[in-house]
């Protein structure tokens, strides 16, 4: 699936999309750290022999580089952790872990919008049994979908809600003007029996809400 | 000679902080731009011999933003950076009339080389506006 939300179904295209996205970033990340390293360099040619370059320059330096060290560690984490997904086709999880991983994944392609995701996970497990791989890409579908939707500049809310039967994700914005076109485009992945799709529009915002079993079905 | 003057262009900005530092350190002359938007700004009002400008950034990305600068300034000498650059948006860049198209991360060094030459081709572009222009009011004027 291309990020055009309208482009025919495609599985693979989901792993390369966020793979691609996340190693762009890491791209980002390790050209900041290339910079800072070169900067060090610099200042240590530039500073005379015997005398200390200033305190406050290497703190602001050294402060560049935990910071995106930091952010990159955090990156390759969360990619790992979604390569992994794969691993068992079926079985039970944490779906805070899952929606919150994902989220963060998928912070890069809102922001690339001028948008921002905040998730909103509750404190204890939500366990589910589930195909990992399945539910986080049709929640990377809507959440593309409502991103695509939502008005310049707007949060994305992403929010856990668990029940006696099942754990719905409500995954809403504000919304000032529904485009009839792009609602006839949506199109999520086949064979996801067991998560069910909503889609509403109320005046000034719109909401997709995923609906996933406790067990599958 | 003139200090050459640089803007760079990109929504990190421990990345732009860091490349101005360096580069100022080296005699050029730097300004910043955090979005398309605030380098247009900047574009309209400055005369730069080249840019150093991100693809993907928010709202205005870099081809966007490289086609509008070309409208105001069409000599301008751009530089696109991306973090993961494809053959598809190489030729697009180059198509939409990128001086060059470079992968971060990107060495300083090579970096300045082709800063120099995006200045050497904007010279070289203006002094053969400025022979064009000659030729033409030579002839207007019969000489």
């Amino acid at each position: 699936m291309n990020t055009d939300i309208g482009a025919r179904y495609n599985p693979q295209a989901f792993y390369s999309e966020i793979t691609a996205s996340v190693t762009h970033e890491l791209n980002n990340i390790l050209g900041i750290i290339e910079q800072v390293a070169g900067l060090v360099e610099d200042l240590t040619v530039t500073t005379s022999e015997g005398e200390t370059p200033m305190d406050n320059r290497m703190g602001e330096i050294a402060e560049k580089i935990i910071r995106q060290t930091d952010r990159g560690m955090k990156l390759v984490k969360r990619l790992n952790k979604f390569a992994h997904m794969g691993d068992v086709l079926s079985g039970e999880c944490d779906l805070c872990d899952v929606v919150e991983n994902l989220v963060a994944l998928a912070q890069r392609f809102a922001r690339l919008k001028g948008k921002s995701l905040r998730p909103e996970i509750p404190d204890d497990a939500v366990m589910v049994v589930i195909n990992q791989v399945r539910f986080s890409e049709a929640l990377f579908t809507c959440i593309k979908r409502v991103v695509a939707l939502a008005d310049a500049g707007a949060t994305v809310t992403i929010k856990l809600v668990d029940s006696e039967y099942h754990a719905s994700i409500l995954i809403s914005a504000p919304c000032a003007e529904h485009d009839p076109d792009i609602s006839k485009q949506f199109q999520l992945p086949e064979n996801l029996a067991q998560i069910v799709v909503r889609e509403s529009e109320s005046e000034g915002s719109i909401a997709v809400e995923l609906i996933v079993n406790h067990t599958m079905g | 000679m003139d200090k050459t003057r640089v803007l760079i262009v990109d929504d990190e900005s421990d990345f732009i902080d860091v490349l101005a530092t360096r580069m100022k350190s080296r005699g050029l002359e730097v300004d910043t731009a955090l979005s398309g938007e605030e380098a247009l700004k900047l574009v309209g009002t400055h005369d730069y011999d080249s840019v150093v400008l991100d693809l993907a950034m928010p709202q205005m990305d870099g081809l966007e933003t490289l086609k509008r600068m070309l409208v105001l300034n069409p000599s301008l000498q751009v530089i696109l950076l991306t973090g993961h650059a494809t053959v598809n948006k190489g030729v697009e860049a180059i198509k939409s009339g990128a001086f060059e198209f470079l992968e971060k991360p990107v060495k300083l060094e090579t970096l300045l080389k082709y800063v120099e030459n995006a200045r050497e081709r904007k010279a070289a572009l203006s002094e053969s506006h400025m022979d064009e222009m000659i030729d033409e009011i030579v002839k207007r004027r019969g000489w």
